[in-house]
């Protein structure tokens, strides 16, 4: 027996919004009650911490390499919109190809967050070290499976998943604009984060 | 959505995605200089992430034109999440000295650049 999954292209009366738009706004909501919880924990710890700034100092963080994880995260955004626009403009090949670009950025990020995890633990900086470490590990730790569960997603929807364009393509342009909401919002993440840890 | 009102959004998308690059680059210049004071740094800085978060989250999560459900959504969320930092942010201000309320740490010189002894006085013990 087929049962169909109401509003999931047709707009609900009430809210105004197909179901999976509202599922994934609710879920962003969450996200930044954790997120928040985070950024609070960091006020508290790095005000209350006299030795704060010299461990930053000892840290050695790579600006450079940071900022150019910050560029990957943007340029990821925009392709993920230009992926949701080609399939709005009935272009699956245009899908393809941005969607690709989006997964290509979201890897070199991961292999640069590799490097720079690589380096402190090379020198002995765990998160055990001192309270910035922990800080820094746990925030851009979980932003890193943050970005993880967003590559899996995504290379669902550019590989196996775009089949649904073929039965059902509104519903597959909503998944699409459903995951980049996920993504950008892990790109929004990101650009507090950055200045918060590795310029402030 | 019409075609042509597409074309015109994309337009939008690469321009806001050349501004976000370009704020990245002041983010990292102004982090260079010395304002002085630790409050022009952190407005600079937090500021210039504000008008980034800004841009993303109204164009590309095109929250510039969205239902009032959402809006709601977001406001409650972000009504807890200022009573929630709040309540921790009062209550470690109101601590009498900057450690209290922490398990005391303590550090040996270990070459890695700082020594964490200081850190440690009388009035944790019993904490």
């Amino acid at each position: 027996m087929d049962i169909d999954i109401p509003y999931n292209v047709k707009e609900r009366e009430d809210t105004g919004l197909y179901n999976a738009k509202l599922g994934i706004w609710l879920f962003l909501a969450s996200e930044i009650m954790l997120f928040g919880a985070l950024f609070s924990t960091y006020i508290i710890l790095r005000t209350g911490d006299t030795t704060w700034m010299t461990a930053v100092k000892g840290a050695h963080l790579n600006i450079p390499l940071a900022t150019i994880n910050t560029a990957l995260l943007i340029l990821s955004s925009v392709t993920f919109v230009m992926s949701w626009v080609s399939l709005k403009l009935k272009n699956l090949s245009g899908f393809k190809k941005y969607m690709g670009i989006t997964l290509l950025c979201s890897v070199l990020f991961l292999v640069i967050k590799f490097f720079e995890y690589k380096a402190k633990f090379d020198v002995g900086h765990y998160p055990s070290t001192h309270n910035f470490y922990a800080v820094y590990f746990t925030m851009t730790g979980l932003h890193g499976i943050h970005i993880v569960g967003g590559i899996i997603v995504n290379a669902y929807l550019w590989l196996p998943g775009a089949k649904m364009w073929n039965t059902d393509p509104d519903r597959f342009t909503n998944r699409i604009e459903v995951a980049g909401l996920y993504w950008h919002f892990v790109d929004l993440v990101w650009i507090f984060l950055f200045p918060s840890i590795y310029l402030l | 959505m019409s075609d042509h009102n597409i074309e015109s959004h994309i337009k939008v998308y690469w321009n806001v995605f050349f501004t976000l690059l370009a704020f990245t680059a002041l983010t990292v210049a102004v982090s260079y200089y010395d304002f002085g004071s630790i409050f022009w740094t952190l407005f600079v800085g937090l500021g210039i992430a504000s008008i980034k978060g800004y841009l993303v989250s109204a164009y590309f999560m095109h929250l510039n034109s969205e239902r009032k459900a959402i809006y709601y959504l977001l406001l409650l969320a972000t009504l807890c999440l200022i009573v929630l930092m709040v309540i921790p942010m009062a209550w470690s201000a109101s601590a009498s000295s900057p450690n209290e309320g922490y398990a005391p740490y303590v550090q040996e010189d270990d070459d890695r650049g700082y020594v964490d002894k200081d850190y440690y006085h009388p009035s944790n013990e019993g904490h």
